[in-house]
């Protein structure tokens, strides 16, 4: 009698001596093809863009005016300047740049237009609509601006045009184009003044991104040359007198990883992270505390596929959050207090969840919403964080094509939007 | 290595993704002839999913997830040439049957025809998840991310395509055992 595994060794063999031997003859036709194609880019995958609902703009007929329509709008204009004037004499106060906030707006984007979500009902409003693909909306700390991507025109006489880095008031207006098209945009963080905005891009010849500095009104562009391919940026509470970053390791000639902080004007580079890597994957999902004296990331264990290391800044002193023995885990964010972090615990069947947990380490958290299953690019869910007010999170759930609002205590959340995912953002108002 | 690769080909860079696919053509032929037992449709399947990773790989979020993206890609595309085609032509290597062999050699060739009558007979999708475990070596949960299927689906049909496998030879050798003995089969 044959065993299973004896049966399954043939099977194999049997594989390798029926397929071997074949020479592929058409690499070269199949090079020739992928030259003439077009890629796509990045943010036109549909597991990027949001799920929601989109009430469409009503469209005013034009009928001709007679002399009343117009001393009558013009009445109404009078009024909505005076209005205007009285609004702005009061200015509502604004949130700490750091720190528990109450809930504003959320935003995110579908189609190229930018929506504010009621997250009662998933039904969006559109906040910048038109012609241009506008998408990935981030709120200033402060809650007053919202900075987005936009899709550079083409043709611009270079094989990527990149995406253009927009400045728009809470409301949609006084919209500003504040950079050129950059290859590669991504990773945008407000300063905590929020006079400046740090992202990443590409530049030909260079390993992975790179880190730029521009201000809200478009000038002072400029990029550091920090010797590291460059993601996960971030402006260092509470002054934002240096960018933290992870070094990333994409060539040989690279650095190994690390995680690393520089001034915004290119000095003072230095290491954060306090051991050598151990792999490539060593230090990702690099998160900062609101205060600025932690940092957590995702690092390479032993014992499990990834674990959650809390770093404190000022002791230097590193701990390892608990999770079940049998359970990896990634991509931490501090809640607005900074008192617990939420991230993803990766279980033995593949499927991922989102896991509350204190940052002191003094339990092992409570797993909210749904498990999602893993893509064959990575967790399925993706873009969540904190509420403002730090009750909730949010997240999308790309394979069932929703995003929730989840209870940080672990009670049943809600689905705020259907369809298609995309990034949230949500708007920070004085508490 | 190829982590740098796939970041250039993210990028645009053509030089880096023929790299890329050089690496991997010979792996992902084989894999697609096993699936499809075509060489013709193979090589289709194999183009198609190349055009389509260089299509699509700006959009792949994990370059380190690149080798499970590209075989996922190489599945859907073998099994769209079959749902295609509708017809799955077998070529069976000849073998030289004048030249004296060895009774060990001959147990082995009919242990091969016996393995390659029953694999035949199963449908792509059962022919994917055996190539992908047990030819590309991939453990059950990345098989399961590379199909895109819950794990349970995963055991259940790599169950299955072992049992009518088995099957297929066990009547394969009752038949033999029979036209030995001098039964009709």
């Amino acid at each position: 009698m044959t065993t299973n595994d004896d049966f399954s060794v043939r099977l194999g063999d049997w594989l390798r001596e029926d397929s071997a031997g074949r020479v592929p003859g058409h690499l070269d036709e199949v090079l020739l093809r992928t030259a003439g194609v077009r890629q796509r880019r990045w943010w036109s995958s549909p597991g990027r863009w949001l799920p929601m609902n989109v009430t469409a703009t009503r469209l005013w007929a034009v009928r001709p005016t007679s002399l009343r329509t117009v001393l009558v709008l013009g009445l109404v204009a009078l009024i909505i300047a005076a209005l205007v004037a009285v609004l702005v004499g009061s200015r509502r106060p604004l949130p700490p740049p750091f720190g528990l906030a109450r809930n504003g707006a959320l935003v995110s984007s579908a189609n190229g237009d930018l929506f504010t979500v009621d997250p009662k009902t998933g039904t969006g409003t559109p906040l910048i609509a038109g012609p241009t693909f506008d998408f990935g909306p981030a709120f200033s700390r402060d809650g007053t601006r919202v900075a987005f991507a936009r899709g550079a025109p083409t043709p611009c006489g270079e094989p990527d045009c990149g995406l253009i880095l927009v400045v728009a008031n809470a409301d949609g207006t006084g919209l500003r184009e504040i950079t050129p098209g950059e290859p590669g945009l991504d990773w945008l963080d407000w300063s905590p003044d929020g006079t400046r905005i740090a992202f990443l891009s590409y530049v030909a010849g260079v390993s992975g991104h790179v880190l730029n500095i521009v201000n809200v009104d478009g000038t002072g562009l400029m990029t550091l040359d920090v010797g590291h391919p460059v993601n996960q940026l971030s402006w260092l509470p509470p002054d934002g007198a240096e960018i933290l970053f992870r070094g990333e390791h994409l060539r040989e000639s690279d650095p190994p990883p690390g995680i690393f902080a520089v001034r915004p004007d290119g000095t003072g580079f230095r290491p954060i992270s306090t051991r050598p890597a151990l792999d490539p994957n060593d230090f990702n999902d690099v998160a900062v505390s609101p205060d600025g004296s932690l940092v957590a990331y995702r690092a390479v264990a032993p014992d499990r596929p990834f674990a959650i290391r809390i770093l404190d800044l000022r002791s230097r002193v590193e701990r390892v959050l608990p999770t079940p023995s049998d359970s990896g885990m990634g991509g931490p964010l501090f809640s607005p207090d900074g008192r617990s972090v939420v991230y993803l615990r990766w279980y033995p069947d593949s499927s991922t969840q989102l896991v509350v947990a204190p940052v002191d380490g003094s339990s092992l958290g409570i797993a909210i919403g749904p498990h999602g299953p893993l893509g064959s690019d990575g967790p399925t869910i993706n873009n969540y964080g904190f509420s403002p007010d730090g009750r909730s999170v949010f997240a999308n759930y790309d394979a069932e094509k929703v995003a929730r609002l989840l209870p940080v205590d672990g009670s049943p959340g809600e689905v705020i939007a259907r369809g298609e995912l995309a990034l949230v953002s949500y708007q920070r108002l004085a508490p | 290595m190829q982590r740098d690769l796939v970041e250039r080909a993210r990028r645009g860079d053509h030089d880096a993704f023929s790299e890329l696919a050089g690496a991997a053509i010979s792996r992902l032929d084989s894999a697609a002839w096993l699936i499809l037992r075509d060489p013709e449709q193979a090589a289709d399947a194999v183009q198609n999913a190349l055009v389509r990773a260089w299509r699509d790989l700006p959009t792949l979020r994990d370059p380190g997830r690149f080798d499970a993206w590209l075989h996922r890609l190489l599945v859907r595309s073998c099994i769209d040439e079959a749902r295609r085609l509708r017809r799955h032509r077998i070529d069976v290597p000849l073998i030289a049957l004048d030249a004296p062999g060895t009774a060990d050699d001959l147990s082995t060739i009919a242990d091969r025809d016996q393995l390659e009558r029953g694999f035949v007979r199963l449908d792509p999708d059962m022919r994917a998840v055996i190539v992908l475990h047990h030819y590309l070596d991939l453990p059950l949960p990345d098989v399961a991310v590379t199909l895109g299927i819950p794990i349970g689906t995963v055991k259940s049909r790599l169950h299955r395509a072992m049992g009518l496998l088995r099957a297929a030879l066990d009547a394969d050798a009752r038949a033999g055992r029979e036209i030995s003995e001098g039964r009709p089969a």
